[in-house]
């Protein structure tokens, strides 16, 4: 056995029996306290093994007394984004983290035109593929990783989450999102459901191609 | 998951947390959505004490109100769900679920609530006038005596 896999080992050995003996002395951290004290590496498996011994701590002091008004708050959330369409639950998401985050649609949308320089004509061709995409209109497939990348850095949310979520398209989802009471139509896998003019400038053409041009648009 | 109830929620409630896991993992593994969807509800709604405490752990120091830690409480659970849906190993649920409630809580970004934008009212007061005094006395009215 290579000389640093058996330092690392040791490593998370001492962690743990430093764990344990926190969780004996009844003054526990936090697990990922404890995670952070080993190499990213060895953290998915510490995780497992501190878990075993947080969860039997856990039910031995009985299920935590929550306010009930939280649960209905969590299946409010549950509730709102298990709404999906042809960019499976990302809307849904959006709408959820843009209201966490006391922001209006405007701000996102002026924070995207800021980024990409999008200004003119462009600004209201945003606008307007942004209401499509928080509305459920747009297919995920037509979304850009450069739009993600904006999207996560402005809601502070891991653009990879965003990513998984615009592919997660419901099995019927080749009609618009059931919340927004809309008929079946037929939705272009890329551009969506409505056809839009050619753009008239590189601003237009700019906005395009983040909201439908696929991931390298 | 346009089903606000799926077939498998009840079934998946009577279960402990490592089966949900096991299960999740399974789930993850082959890729089956349809067992996803209800596992991801569960492990979520077992995540709640730990977001809520967290929550309030972090976000009371930083003055973050009652709504504010409302709005943060919503906003990790959102993460979590997202983060659970792309379907990656999870060694904890209670570990992520701390580990984004704190995130969240700690975000230097987040804006506090606006203050409420009321103006303070200047109230303008007048000296009372000594004709309108001895007005109402020659009506009758005396001072807070009563005639009985």
């Amino acid at each position: 056995m290579a000389t640093a896999e058996v330092s690392t080992m040791a490593e998370v050995e001492a962690v743990l029996a430093e764990a344990l003996e926190d969780i004996k002395a009844g003054r526990p951290r936090t697990m990922p306290d404890y995670l952070g004290l080993v190499p990213r590496s060895e953290r998915a498996e510490l995780a497992e093994l501190l878990s075993i011994f947080f969860m039997r701590d856990a039910v031995a002091a009985g299920p935590e007394r929550v306010d009930p008004e939280r649960y209905e708050r969590a299946l409010g959330v549950l509730d709102r984004l298990s709404t999906t369409g042809p960019a499976g639950n990302l809307p849904a998401a959006l709408a959820e983290l843009r209201r966490t985050r006391r922001l209006r649609r405007e701000d996102i949308v002026g924070a995207i035109a800021d980024r990409f320089g999008i200004t003119g004509t462009g600004r209201e061709r945003l606008r307007r593929s942004y209401h499509e995409l928080e509305t459920g209109q747009l297919s995920g497939r037509g979304l850009s990783r450069r739009l993600l990348d904006a999207l996560g850095q402005i809601l502070h949310v891991d653009p990879e989450d965003l990513s998984a979520a615009a592919s997660r398209v419901a099995r019927a989802a080749t009609g618009p999102a059931r919340a927004f009471g809309r008929g079946a139509g037929e939705v272009d896998p890329v551009r969506g459901m409505h056809s839009i003019q050619p753009p008239r400038d590189e601003s237009e053409r700019v906005v395009d191609d983040l909201f439908r041009g696929g991931a390298d648009g | 998951m346009n089903d606000p109830l799926h077939k498998l929620d009840a079934q998946y409630a009577a279960l402990d947390e490592p089966t949900l896991m096991m299960l999740f993992e399974t789930a993850t593994r082959e890729n089956d959505a349809d067992a996803l969807e209800p596992l991801v509800r569960q492990l979520v709604l077992r995540a709640v004490p730990v977001v809520e405490r967290t929550v309030r752990e972090f976000g009371e120091p930083r003055d973050l109100s009652p709504s504010d830690q409302a709005l943060v409480e919503d906003e990790a659970l959102t993460k979590l769900v997202l983060r659970l849906g792309r379907g990656l190993p999870l060694p904890s649920i209670r570990a992520l679920a701390y580990e984004i409630a704190r995130e969240c809580a700690e975000d230097p970004a987040r804006q506090p609530a606006p203050a409420p934008k009321v103006r303070p009212v200047r109230p303008t007061l007048r000296v009372v006038d000594s004709s309108l005094h001895s007005r109402a006395r020659s009506n009758g009215h005396r001072g807070g005596q009563h005639d009985g």
